[in-house]
């Protein structure tokens, strides 16, 4: 009777041990196949591009911006602050070279945007190229934007910036 | 009774064994899964393309100063999962591989040499081998440098500086940051390897300079809210978390498993033996050449007492020895073919294959910064190649003829290393006078032979073309139509050839004598004897000596073959490509530039 226990558990621990091992072997087969696979992906990057797009024009001044610089002293120190007016453009720089240099590398198709100048009646007269830039029909659009924004150089310094994004 | 208890008990340590084995095993299965699907998303290369593309974008649309850190997710095996970045200011855009541009050749290299079979294995090992050390190394001492700099720059640190870290361990980052720095970077810089303290030197050489950066930081920061200030100077003065929790996570996971010592004598030991095997195929081939040949040509001359005697039986022996002979030789190109030109063969698709592969792997993805100007923080280095002999351990016999050194050079390694000198681009500024990453010399070089040959007409130019069936069916038409032992001669100077061009040229007779004097001292032997036929007449053969003349003093080597056989040279582009080689933290800013007055953007490798 004890020799047959004995011999019961003994094969309980060779299942056991060959189980391990199959387990094992079945997990890193998996997982080398898994690490070969490829991934079904598809990326939504407009809103990104919307606000990029959108930042670019009406808040960088390496394209159409306004920077201003202020010297804070600090002793014997001073320090060069610089900061963009945020929603002000020059209205001298909405022109084709630099719009089309800052808006390069993205898809014409997917994107429009206009720039006008406010007159004091309300009337938009629309800045740069008389199409606007880029090809997309915004009445297709989704994510659309419509911005007030200041326009130095221009006699009421306000005019609309108009963006949409495919 | 007594029996029955114990059974029981042992049953129950059964019992409990299995439920632990099973929890165990679904805890593996779980955590398996869950790194896997964890890796193959965050180590997509096209995922880490779109996101370092879209911090580009942000970034330089940002109004402000803007500073935005890509940490690199760690594999499975603990590695960065991209081993390759690069920017490419001029086209805008970014690629991703996730191999280091040196294991990507590496790779093609081995596919050449034939270790198909072992891939996965090989594969593995060669991550270890060639990327541990290097990654854990820079990882480590580019932290370590992090603290130098608080040596490095004490004397000249506004004590403000001071302060406000003193402030901030306990906010941010708790007591563990200030405990002991100053030891920690006298112990990581006694510790550090020569290549480490290199980077700690480099470190300090700019810590003045920081150390004024940062102090004016810190100034400015005091303009604003309590809470803002901290948090500036926070990320001015150290590096995110995320980047220490990134360099301590490899070093563990290395340091851990242990493997990357015994991981690198693996592959070196794997590399040498597919080095012997290739070594005795090449000899085999060349000696079967010889021994055929011989036997051909003794068959030539009893054909020709044969066919001189005009008498019927003469005459049906002559045909009957032209016939058996031509036989012969057609049997002799099936086994030269299977055997030396089919692996060859092989190798081309091999690498082909490879470098195909390796092709697919990158991630590309434009990135639209406008016209803001890009600067890299660490310049890459000029590239070189170079070829390492391979170390054959043949025996005394061949080593005290020099033989050894000729075959060993023969199985040499084509490697890429930096020249120290500054590497620039097109569209991107340079910011330091030292420079860090090279690129791999054969991604984007093909060398001499790529130079020569016009690829555009890639069927005749094609290394399968020119290294196989060229010299194959030449050979075996001079074979058949001429004179058999001409045939077998053509082979035999043709692989001698093959294996010539291959063959470092640093030990030869053309521009190493003096390094291999004896081994060269003795092929000029062996050539004499077989244009002489001094001593002995037999060895005379015109053929042979052109062999041996072909695989010394072809003006070839594997730096100029490698790119040229397995289209390596197409994968990057040098001229345009900025690279970084294993980052774990990126960081792509947007500064003020004083010099030029404008915002730029900076890409840095941060660690």
């Amino acid at each position: 009777m004890k020799s047959k226990r004995g011999t019961g558990q003994a094969e309980m621990i060779l299942y056991l041990f060959f189980a391990v091992i199959f387990i094992m072997v079945g997990i890193l087969s998996v997982k080398a196949y898994l690490l070969n696979a490829e991934l079904d992906k598809e990326l939504h990057l407009s809103n990104l591009d919307f606000g990029i797009i959108g930042n670019r024009m009406i808040a960088s001044d390496n394209c159409l911006s306004a920077r201003q610089t202020i010297t804070l002293t600090d002793g014997e120190d001073s320090y060069n602050v610089n900061f963009v007016e945020t929603g002000t453009l020059i209205k001298n720089r909405i022109t084709d070279p630099i719009i089309n240099e800052c808006l390069r590398g993205f898809d014409k198709e997917k994107y429009h945007l206009t720039f006008s100048e406010l007159s004091e009646d309300g009337t938009r007269t629309v800045l740069g190229n008389e199409e606007g830039y880029g090809s997309l029909d915004c009445k297709k659009s989704n994510r659309k934007g419509e911005f007030l924004i200041g326009l130095k150089g221009s006699s009421t310094r306000l005019g609309v910036f108009e963006i949409c994004i495919d | 009774m007594k029996l029955n208890k114990r059974g029981q008990g042992t049953n129950l340590v059964l019992i409990v064994g299995v439920i632990l084995a099973t929890a165990i095993s679904v805890f593996a299965v779980y955590t398996t899964f869950d790194d896997v699907v964890q890796n193959m998303v965050t180590g997509d290369p096209e995922l880490a393309a779109r996101e370092l593309a879209s911090y580009m974008d942000i970034a330089s649309s940002s109004p402000n100063e803007i500073t935005i850190y890509s940490s690199t997710p760690i594999t499975v095996a603990g590695f960065p999962a991209y081993g390759t970045v690069l920017f490419n200011a001029e086209d805008r855009e970014i690629r991703v591989h996730p191999y280091p541009q040196d294991l990507m050749q590496a790779q093609i290299l081995k596919s050449m040499y034939g270790e198909i079979s072992a891939e996965e294995a090989y594969s593995v090992m060669a991550l270890y081998g060639y990327r541990s050390s290097n990654v854990v190394l820079r990882a480590q001492s580019r932290l370590a440098g992090s603290i130098a700099q608080d040596l490095g720059a004490r004397a000249a640190r506004d004590q403000a500086l001071r302060d406000v870290q003193e402030a901030l361990s306990d906010d941010f980052f708790g007591n563990l940051d200030m405990i002991g720095r100053d030891a920690i970077s006298d112990a990581a810089y006694d510790l550090s390897p020569t290549n480490a303290k290199k980077y700690l030197d480099l470190e300090e050489k700019y810590a003045n300079k920081l150390a004024k950066k940062q102090a004016k930081a810190i100034r400015a920061a005091r303009a604003g809210s309590r809470l803002s200030k901290l948090k500036r100077a926070a990320a001015w003065v150290w590096p995110p978390s995320l980047a220490r929790k990134a360099v301590t996570g490899t070093s563990w996971v290395s340091s851990k498993i242990g493997l990357t010592k015994y991981a690198s004598g693996v592959v070196r030991k794997l590399e040498s033996k597919a080095a012997r095997r290739a070594a005795v195929k090449a000899e085999k081939a060349v000696a079967r050449g010889a021994s055929v040949t011989i036997m051909l040509d003794i068959g030539e001359t009893a054909e020709d007492v044969a066919c001189a005697i005009p008498t019927p039986p003469s005459q049906v022996v002559c045909k009957a020895s032209s016939v058996i002979r031509r036989g012969i030789f057609m049997v002799f190109m099936l086994a030269e073919g299977a055997w030396t030109f089919w692996p060859i063969h092989h190798s081309i698709t091999n690498a082909r294959d490879a470098t195909e592969q390796i092709d697919d792997k990158f991630g590309t993805f434009e990135f639209h910064t406008g016209n803001i100007p890009i600067q890299a923080e660490l310049p890459n280095c000029e590239s070189e190649p170079y070829a390492v002999n391979m170390d054959l351990p043949m025996g005394e016999a061949l080593e005290a003829i020099g033989l050894q050194d000729i075959l060993s050079a023969q199985m040499n390694m084509p490697m890429s290393e930096s020249t120290e000198e500054i590497k620039t681009y097109s569209g991107i500024k340079n910011r330091q006078n030292e420079c860090f990453d090279s690129h791999n010399w054969y991604l984007d070089d093909g060398g001499l032979i790529t130079d020569i040959l016009f690829l555009d007409n890639y069927a005749i130019t094609h290394p399968w073309t020119l290294g196989v069936a060229a010299p194959f069916a030449a050979c075996t038409g001079i074979g058949i139509v001429k004179e058999p032992s001409s045939g077998s001669s053509c082979i035999m100077m043709m692989e001698a050839s093959l294996l010539g061009a291959w063959s470092n040229q640093e030990n030869s007779w053309t521009t190493g004598w003096k390094e291999n004097w004896k081994g060269n001292t003795f092929m000029l032997a062996i050539t004499a004897a077989m244009v002489t036929g001094k001593p002995i007449k037999f060895f005379k053969s015109k053929e042979g000596a052109i062999a041996l003349g072909l695989y010394n003093l072809l003006p070839m080597d594997s730096v100029n073959l490698f790119s040229y056989i397995s289209g390596a040279d197409e994968l990057i582009d040098a001229d345009k490509e900025y690279y970084m080689e294993d980052p774990l933290v990126i960081s792509i800013s947007k500064e003020y530039d004083e010099s030029s007055d404008e915002y730029v953007l900076v890409v840095d490798k941060a660690i």
